[in-house]
């Protein structure tokens, strides 16, 4: 057996290196890689599961045309591509270039994504997406709070002596992170979860306070004033680095019994966290990515991180805001958000970009050219985009559709041609990640099978039929010189040895630990802005961290609250449709309360229809603790072979701030079928 | 040095890596590393405990033991193995082992279970549920002897488990705020619906070779003893009844093709012993049938009675609940009893009769019943009066009634020690335990509350 080190590239926190053992081209024996410190132990559910995923029998490993009766019958590689070439020719020369709409999603990491860019720059532009479905509206509240988005080693937990999970549920979404949640229990440290669904996270933990959905900020500001109102504040820190305090202190509208009727957490608890986080001495918050996909979500941000911010818990060990870390990100000129955002138009003559959040209306209005063909790359946006039925509107009115995938998604359905897309083990590649400190080489483990292109050979060819400029420092290099473009596109990036990255994850020289040490903050003032004048310019916010009741216009008779968490089998719509996935993991089902069950005549089992005046998805009820009555939950990324697509409930619209999504925006009804 | 499994229930959070693992790894059917919750309800009054299991590889293995086909053995790292080739598919060994650890493959006919990853150990990787846990709950572990670190529930009946249980006892119970609503009889409700789990249907279904065998060997014996002890020609019922009962109970075993296993290990087996005792049966009624006055009445009746408690005795080594014990449908009690009833034995008739009663009185309050169990002790019980036709005797007519509704309460009294038949699983284990805990739990709270 030959033995590799290489990395999971899915959009995860973990990001995890394991070790893979090949017999015969074929990787046969997934091992996990003690090095790694973030994640010592064994990789997931998911990442065990490459060993099904890259050899099932379902893999799309040839082109696939569609047929007139619908089906899919393969074709040559040749034939496709000379195919696509020439719808891209024609759309170029009739309508111009933006004709064509190229869309990424977020499936598959690394350098070598940046190929395409490449290809469709010299291609003379195209009509691209801005924005992001995840979490911008966080990083651009942490980015004007703090300049930068880091935090602390995730092994640095354990230094903690109270940690506040906020929205996250690392069980299900970081599952390694449970170690060092562990390990600072063991410690002897708090960990408090708040999260309005017991998750399984909330099991592990002291405290569980179940605010309703979309009034964090309400929470967050009350503790502050709490611990203002005591004088429990860091007077020599916010002294010498925070801006605004005078301002926030004198802003806080929000007293305890006022949070207790928004939020429905009693005054007293809210009274005593805050008494007991302002004097815990090492303070971990770490906020989750759910609560930010609402309409506040950019200022609920900006409110809980105040509360590290006026105690002082910043830039020290156990200490901290954990939003996300992006110091593994050295290779990146432009970080995220600011890599989400739609270019200014000065510097081109032309270029166009739509939001992802609100791509079906912001498709519809495109005009001066219609798109003509569209390109989809590591996503499936018929399933996971915000009012996916307005979105798959819009893909069936362009005439041509390439899909590259592993996979028959609900996207790749729609195709006119499916390309076989790499699998994980095929393709050199450098991988960063958003909580781990790793910048990661990702080995060329075995070959590519059937008739499977990288995207980068993909692009290389349809280059040389369409006559792009290709190979040299065009970006696009020949397949046999994707090695010396992958190390000749490191080599200028200080912080490394490469030698080094070859061989395991490194943590580059640059990173900060703990972060924010040097007490240098990348802001207008240089200090912490807890008053942000680029929050009022940029996006049209408060300056300082506010709490916005949701916008519910329209929607205040619908009685449930729809929320959408990632599960531990899948990410978003990835995973889901493997065996083994499936033999071990419940099907998914809506998740109500005792007492909307109760009120509605429903059990575990009965079939629903979920509803709005977006549209409506069947299924099957789940009575469950873990929900507070008022919502409903239903795990985003189900394929709608399965019963899912619940993103057709789903508003198209943005978040306050970064072009995130507001997914948990939503309100639904739900009635019982009759059998 | 034995190896043995670590799991610390404090850092799983039953995220299934290990059960996806072990199916990647051995090809084995999903469930062949279970993870079991204590609470699945997520009750507020107490916490979760999540808790990993597959094979434990006992230093003294009820399936080992218990197989009668010498399919398993122990290697000297005293891993228990288990091998496919040697095995007839009987399932008895599912029934011994209170983990819940080998497992029929129904496509497959035999038995699978955790060898701990033989090919891996080989090689010296640990086994891939170990490699798999992502948070380090589960580990591999060698020692010389795996003694204590159970938690007081854990079944462990001189078994000797090898695997140390941590945090598996203390319910990690977040206080909850907002405190949840819901009222404290909806969860007793929840809980003991939790509990119903009892399908007598499915078990006769899955069980009617074994209960017409055994019925067969009862009627054999009967006849046998009944000869016996009356000094009457034996006749070729008996010998023709126990062919009949052994090719009906070769259709339960997956492999029927290797039945002849099933003597092999007399040593320990209670099912080798049972067949065994069959086949000497057997003999004895074809002889008694073909060589009147060969087989000495006495010894007629001992091989009879011995055969009898071999098929008990292959129940009460899986299943050690009093409850069995004291069943009055097994083979020993029934085949006395109706001994009783045909050769005129009034008083012993009359004793047996009232220990019957009892006996299904006994068991009737502590059933968990479906609607099948509930009729079929109704018919047991409307045949107990029976016994007065002894006192009052009739006509030939009422006599054959009352043979009649006899037998037809012997057979529902046979049905229900399959119904009641319940050898020990991790799962009922837990759900019965965590009954108890969360009813003191309850009732700690009311006290607290000064509610009586």
């Amino acid at each position: 057996m030959k033995e590799f080190i290489t990395v999971c590239p899915r959009n995860c926190y973990s990001t995890c290196t394991f070790r893979v053992f090949t017999e015969e081209g074929r990787v046969v024996r997934i091992l996990p890689f003690e090095g790694n410190l973030a994640v010592p132990e064994g990789p997931c559910i998911k990442g065990l599961s490459y060993l099904e995923r890259e050899y099932s029998s379902e893999r799309i490993i040839y082109p696939l045309r569609r047929q007139p009766d619908g089906s899919f019958a393969r074709i040559g590689t040749d034939e496709a591509l000379a195919m696509i070439a020439r719808r891209l020719t024609e759309a170029r020369k009739n309508h111009g270039p933006h004709s064509v709409l190229f869309y990424k999603g977020s499936g598959c990491s690394g350098l070598s994504n940046e190929i395409a860019g490449s290809f469709w720059k010299l291609f003379g532009g195209a009509t691209t997406t801005y924005g992001n479905l995840c979490w911008p509206a966080g990083l651009e509240a942490v980015r004007l709070t703090l300049g930068e988005v880091k935090h602390n080693l995730p092994w640095d937990l354990a230094n903690a002596s109270m940690i506040i999970l906020w929205g996250k549920n690392p069980a299900e979404t970081n599952v390694q992170e449970m170690i060092h949640i562990d390990n600072a229990r063991q410690n002897g440290a708090k960990v408090v979860v708040i999260d309005p669904r017991r998750t399984l996270t909330a099991d592990k933990a002291d405290m569980l306070i179940r605010p309703r959905p979309g009034t964090d900020a309400a929470l967050a500001l009350a503790m502050a004033r709490v611990i203002i109102d005591r004088g429990l504040t860091d007077q020599e820190f916010i002294r010498r680095h925070v801006a605004g305090f005078g301002q926030f202190a004198a802003s806080l509208q929000i007293t305890p019994d006022k949070a207790q009727e928004i939020t429905g957490i009693p005054a007293g608890t809210i009274i005593d966290l805050a008494v007991a986080a302002a004097g815990a001495g090492r303070l971990t918050i770490v906020a989750g990515y759910g609560l930010q996909r609402y309409t506040n979500g950019g200022q609920t941000i900006r409110s809980i991180l105040s509360i590290p911010v006026i105690t002082g818990m910043i830039g020290k060990p156990g200490c901290g805001f954990n939003f996300a870390n992006l110091q593994s990100y050295i290779f990146d000129e432009v970080k995220e958000p600011l890599s989400y955002y739609p270019a200014p138009e000065t510097d081109k003559p032309f270029r166009r970009s739509i939001s992802m959040a609100t791509f079906g209306p912001d498709f519809f209005a495109l005009k001066e050219p219609a798109i003509e063909v569209a390109w989809i790359e590591r996503g499936n946006p018929v399933i996971q985009l915000p009012g996916s039925g307005e979105v798959r509107k819009a893909l069936e009115s362009v005439p041509f559709k390439v899909v590259v995938e592993q996979f028959m998604t609900d996207t790749a359905e729609m195709a006119d041609i499916i390309l076989p897309a790499k699998g994980i083990f095929e393709q050199a590649d450098v991988v960063g990640s958003y909580w781990n400190p790793y910048a990661q080489y990702k080995p060329q483990v075995t070959d590519l099978p059937g008739e499977v292109l990288p995207e980068s050979a993909i692009y290389w060819r349809l280059a040389q039929m369409i006559g792009l400029p290709s190979g040299g420092d065009t970006g696009i290099p020949a397949p046999g010189d994707y090695w010396t473009w992958l190390m000749e596109r490191i080599s200028h990036t200080p912080g490394f040895v490469r030698e080094e990255l070859m061989q395991k994850p490194v943590i580059p020289d640059q990173n900060e630990h703990p972060a924010y040490g040097n007490m240098k903050f990348d802001t207008p003032s240089g200090r912490i802005e807890l008053w942000s004048d680029r929050a009022v310019k940029l996006w049209g916010v408060n300056p300082l961290p506010t709490y916005e009741p949701l916008d519910e216009s329209g929607e205040e008779h619908l009685p449930l609250r729809l929320m959408t968490p990632n599960i531990a089998s899948r990410i978003h719509s990835q995973f889901g449709n493997l065996k083994v996935i499936r033999s071990v993991v419940e099907e998914p089902a809506w998740e109500i309360s005792l007492a909307d069950a109760g009120s509605r005549g429903l059990r575990s089992g009965d079939s629903i229809r979920v509803f709005n005046s977006r549209g409506e998805v069947l299924g099957k009820v789940s009575v469950t603790r873990r929900i507070r009555s008022g919502s409903i939950v239903f795990p985003n990324g189900i394929w709608l072979c399965e019963g899912g697509g619940v993103n057709r409930l789903i508003a198209p619209s943005e978040t306050d701030m970064g072009h995130g999504a507001a997914f948990h925006n939503t309100r639904v009804d739900i009635e019982k079928l009759v059998p | 040095m034995r190896k043995g499994f670590t799991f610390d229930a404090a850092l799983c959070v039953s995220c299934k890596s290990c059960s996806a693992a072990c199916i990647l790894e051995n090809g084995f059917q999903p469930g062949m590393r279970t993870l079991f919750a204590w609470n699945n309800h997520v009750l507020p009054l107490v916490g979760v405990i999540n808790l990993s299991m597959a094979c434990n590889h006992c230093a003294e293995p009820a399936c080992a033991t218990g197989c009668p086909a010498l399919a398993y053995t122990t290697g000297p790292d005293g891993v228990v193995v288990h091998h496919s080739d040697r095995c007839m598919g009987c399932g008895y060994c599912t029934w011994r082992c209170p983990y819940e650890a080998p497992k029929i493959n129904p496509a497959l006919g035999f038995v699978e279970k955790c060898h701990l990853c033989a090919d891996r150990t080989i090689q010296g990787v640990e086994p891939a549920c170990v490699t798999a846990c992502p948070t380090g709950a589960l580990k591999m572990t060698k020692r010389e002897e795996f003694d204590g670190a159970l938690p007081a529930w854990f079944p462990d009946t001189g078994l000797r488990p090898s695997v140390i249980l941590k945090n598996a006892e203390n319910f990690n119970k977040p206080v909850i705020i907002p405190a949840e609503n819901e009222s404290i009889e909806e969860d007793a409700e929840r809980l003991s619906r939790q509990g119903a789990g009892i399908d007598s249907s499915g078990i006769l279904r899955k069980e009617w070779s074994l209960v017409l065998f055994s019925s067969m060997v009862i009627a054999a014996s009967v006849m046998m003893i009944i000869s016996a002890l009356e000094k009457t020609r034996t006749g070729a019922i008996p010998f023709l009844l126990m062919p009949g009962a052994m090719a009906v109970s070769s259709v339960h075993l997956g492999v029927p093709g290797r039945s002849w296993r099933s003597v092999l290990h007399i040593r320990t087996s209670p099912l080798s012993r049972e067949i065994v005792m069959a086949l000497l049966l057997t003999m004895t009624a074809l002889l008694r049938w073909l060589v009147p006055g060969l087989i000495p009445s006495l010894i007629t009746v001992l091989i009879s009675l011995t055969a009898l408690i071999s098929v008990d005795m292959v129940y009460f080594a899986a299943d050690r609940s009093f409850r069995l014990r004291l069943h009055s449908g097994q083979a020993f009690f029934t085949a006395i009893y109706t001994t009783s009833w045909f050769i005129g034995q009034g008083t012993i008739f009359i004793i047996l009769s009232m220990l019957a009663a009892i006996s299904v009185v006994v068991r009737y309050r502590s059933a968990d019943s479906d609607s099948l169990t509930r009729a079929l002790y109704y018919t047991r019980a409307m045949a107990l009066p029976v016994v007065f036709m002894l006192i009052y005797p009739g006509s030939p007519v009422t006599d054959i009634a009352a043979l009649v509704i006899f037998i037809t309460g012997m057979v529902a009294d046979r049905l229900l020690f399959y119904c009641d038949f319940r050898p020990p699983g991790i799962r009922d284990t837990i759900t019965e335990n965590f009954g108890t805990v969360y009813e003191k739990e309850r009732d700690k709270q009311c006290q607290d509350a000064g509610i009586s």
